[in-house]
C-alpha cells in the first residue's frame, strides 16, 4: 500500500470502509507530513492536532459499531482561513481579524463533518481572500508564486499534507493555484455549495472552491458538501447532481469547444503550443474538438468583474476600514480605497453588462459540452510578489458558471501546466463527467519534488 | 470626447470624492489605483445596454 499521506480521497474513504486503514492512523500521517514540510512551504495558519484526531477517533468508532460515517469517512481535509470554525481561530490572513474565534461553523464546515471528515486545520489566504502575496510556497519551486488567494490551501493538497482542502474563488483564486501547484480546482455554480459563515470579498462573486488530486476526488468532496442553504441568499435551488455516478460513467467522449481570443492572445508561447498540443491529443481519443469565437459582451468582463469586486469589497469591509485602514495591506487597501468611491451608477451598470455575458455564455454550449482554455496565461511566475493573472478564470466566476482546472503537463522550467474546463449553469454532473474523461485521456498525474 | 479625456474626467471625480472622506493629500496618494478604477469606468461606459435589461444579482 501506498504511503498513508499520499493516499487521494476516494481511495482513502474505500481502504477505511474496507477496514484496511484506520482514520486515525490517516489523521496521524498526514499530521506528521505537515510537521515536516511546514517550515519550508508555509501552507498553515493553525493546526487542530487534538481536534482531528479526536474526529478521526469519532469516525473510527463508528465504523467498528457498523454505522455509516459519511462520504468523507476519515479524509483528512484543510480549509482556507476565511472559513469559520467554532472555537477556531479564523484569521482571514488579516491583522483586523488576528484574534476572531467564531462560535459556529459555516455551512460547508458542517457538512465535512458531518460526513465523516477530519479537519486538520486552517489553511494560510492571502489577506481577505484578494492580491497581496501570502508567505507559501509553491512546493514545486519556492522561487515561484503559489498563487492566491487559496494559496495554503493548494500548496498543502499538492505537497500531499492533506487529500483535499476547501478555497474560494472570486477572481480566480481556486483555479488559479490549482493550476500552479498542479492539482485539479473546482468552482462550481454560483450558490451549488453555500458561502455562509464564510468571510466574503464580494457577495455576488464568492464562490467556495474545491482543491484535490483527482476529478473523482472533486466530485466525492463536492457531493459531500453540495446542495441548498436557506442561510446563503445566493443558495442555488436547482437539485445536486449525482456527481459521482457522473465520473463513473464517464467514457462518452466530450464535445469540445476551445476557445481563442484572449485565451491565446493572452497566453505565452509555451502555454498556446501546450494547450493547441492537449486539444490535439484529446480529438486523438475521440473528443469531438472545435474551434469557438467568444461573444462581444467579452471585452467587458474584466472590468466589469473588478469593478463589482471594489464596489461590494468596500461595502463589507467599510466600517472597519474607517478605523483600521493602516492595517490593510497595499493591494486590498488601494481596491477598498477604490470601491469608496466608485459611483453607484457604475456599479450597476457592471452589473446589468454581468447579465448580458451570463446570458451569452448560456448560447456557447449549443455544439459543445464544455469549453476550454489554458487554465492560466502561463506556469506560476517566478515572482513571490505576486499571486499571478486571474484573467483566465475571472469570466467564468463572474458569468457564475462551473469551472475545473486539470494539470495537463510540465513547462520547460519544470513547473505545472493546466487546462480549464468550463460547462453551463448548474451543470457540474456534465463538467465532471468531460473532466474525468480528459483526465484519462491525458494520463497527467503530477506530484511536486518535496 | 477622448478616452483620454473621459478617463482624466472620471479620475477627477473620483479623486474628488477620495479627498471628501480622506482630505486631499490622501487622495493624491490614492491616484494610481483610482486611475485604474477610472480607465475601467470609462471602458464599460463603451458598452451598449438594452434599456430594459435589469442586473441580476445572485
Amino acid at each position: 500500500m501506498a504511503a498513508l499521506h499520499t493516499l487521494g480521497v476516494a481511495e482513502g474513504v474505500a481502504l477505511t470502509r474496507q477496514g484496511e486503514i484506520s482514520p486515525v492512523a490517516l489523521a496521524e500521517a498526514c499530521l506528521a507530513r505537515i510537521e515536516a514540510l511546514e517550515p519550508a512551504l508555509q501552507a498553515w495558519v493553525t493546526i487542530d492536532r487534538e481536534g482531528a484526531l479526536a474526529a478521526a477517533k469519532r469516525c473510527e468508532e463508528r465504523l467498528q459499531r457498523g454505522e455509516n460515517p459519511g462520504l468523507l469517512a476519515g479524509v483528512p481535509v484543510g480549509l482556507k482561513d476565511i472559513f469559520y470554525t467554532a472555537g477556531l481561530r479564523t484569521t482571514a490572513g488579516s491583522k483586523v481579524y488576528a484574534d476572531f474565534v467564531p462560535d459556529y461553523d459555516a455551512t460547508s464546515v458542517s457538512r465535512l463533518r458531518e460526513n465523516g471528515a477530519t479537519l486538520i486545520g486552517k489553511a494560510v489566504t492571502t489577506e481577505f481572500a484578494t492580491s497581496d502575496p501570502s508567505p507559501s510556497r509553491n512546493p514545486w519551486n519556492a522561487a515561484h508564486t503559489p498563487g492566491g488567494s487559496s494559496s495554503g490551501s493548494a500548496v498543502a493538497v499538492a505537497s500531499r499534507m492533506v487529500p483535499a482542502a476547501l478555497g474560494s474563488q472570486t477572481g480566480g483564486s481556486t483555479l488559479r493555484p490549482a493550476a500552479y501547484n498542479g492539482i485539479v480546482g473546482l468552482k462550481p455554480t454560483y450558490g451549488r455549495i453555500s458561502r455562509y459563515g464564510v468571510i466574503p470579498v464580494s457577495w455576488c462573486l464568492d464562490h467556495v472552491g474545491i482543491l484535490v488530486r483527482s476529478v473523482e476526488d472533486a466530485a466525492t468532496v463536492l457531493q459531500a458538501i453540495a446542495g441548498p442553504d436557506p442561510r446563503d441568499p445566493g443558495s442555488l435551488s436547482e437539485p445536486v447532481g449525482a456527481y459521482l455516478t457522473a465520473v463513473q460513467r464517464a467514457d462518452t467522449p466530450p464535445r469540445i469547444g476551445v476557445l481563442h481570443g484572449h485565451f491565446a492572445d493572452h497566453a505565452d508561447a509555451e502555454t498556446r503550443q501546450h494547450t493547441e498540443a492537449v486539444a490535439q491529443r484529446l480529438a486523438q481519443a475521440g473528443a469531438a474538438v472545435q474551434d469557438l469565437a467568444l461573444p462581444p459582451s467579452f471585452s467587458t468582463v474584466l472590468a466589469a468583474q473588478r469593478i463589482i469586486m471594489k464596489v461590494e469589497m468596500a461595502a463589507f469591509h467599510a466600517d472597519m476600514f474607517m478605523t483600521q485602514r493602516h492595517q490593510y495591506r497595499p493591494h486590498i487597501r488601494a481596491s477598498i480605497e477604490s470601491g469608496l468611491v466608485i459611483p453607484g451608477v457604475e456599479y450597476l451598470r457592471a452589473q446589468r453588462l454581468r447579465r448580458l455575458f451570463q446570458d451569452d455564455v448560456s448560447q456557447m454550449f449549443q455544439a459543445v459540452d464544455v469549453l476550454l482554455t489554458p487554465a492560466t496565461p502561463a506556469p506560476a511566475p517566478r515572482d513571490l510578489t505576486t499571486t499571478g493573472d486571474a484573467s483566465f478564470q475571472a469570466p467564468w466566476t463572474y458569468a457564475g458558471v462551473p469551472a475545473i482546472a486539470l494539470p495537463s503537463g510540465l513547462s520547460g522550467a519544470g513547473m505545472p501546466m493546466g487546462i480549464q474546463l468550463i460547462a453551463p449553469h448548474a451543470q457540474e454532473d456534465r463538467l465532471l463527467r468531460a473532466a474525468r474523461w480528459c483526465e484519462v485521456a491525458l494520463e497527467v498525474s503530477l506530484a511536486p519534488p518535496v | 470626447m477622448g478616452r483620454e479625456h473621459a478617463v482624466e474626467e472620471v479620475l477627477e471625480g473620483l479623486v474628488a470624492q477620495a479627498g471628501s472622506l480622506w482630505g486631499q493629500e490622501d487622495a493624491e496618494r490614492q491616484r494610481p489605483g483610482l486611475q485604474v478604477s477610472a480607465e475601467q469606468i470609462v471602458h464599460l461606459s463603451t458598452h451598449p445596454i438594452p434599456v430594459d435589461l435589469e442586473p441580476r444579482f445572485f
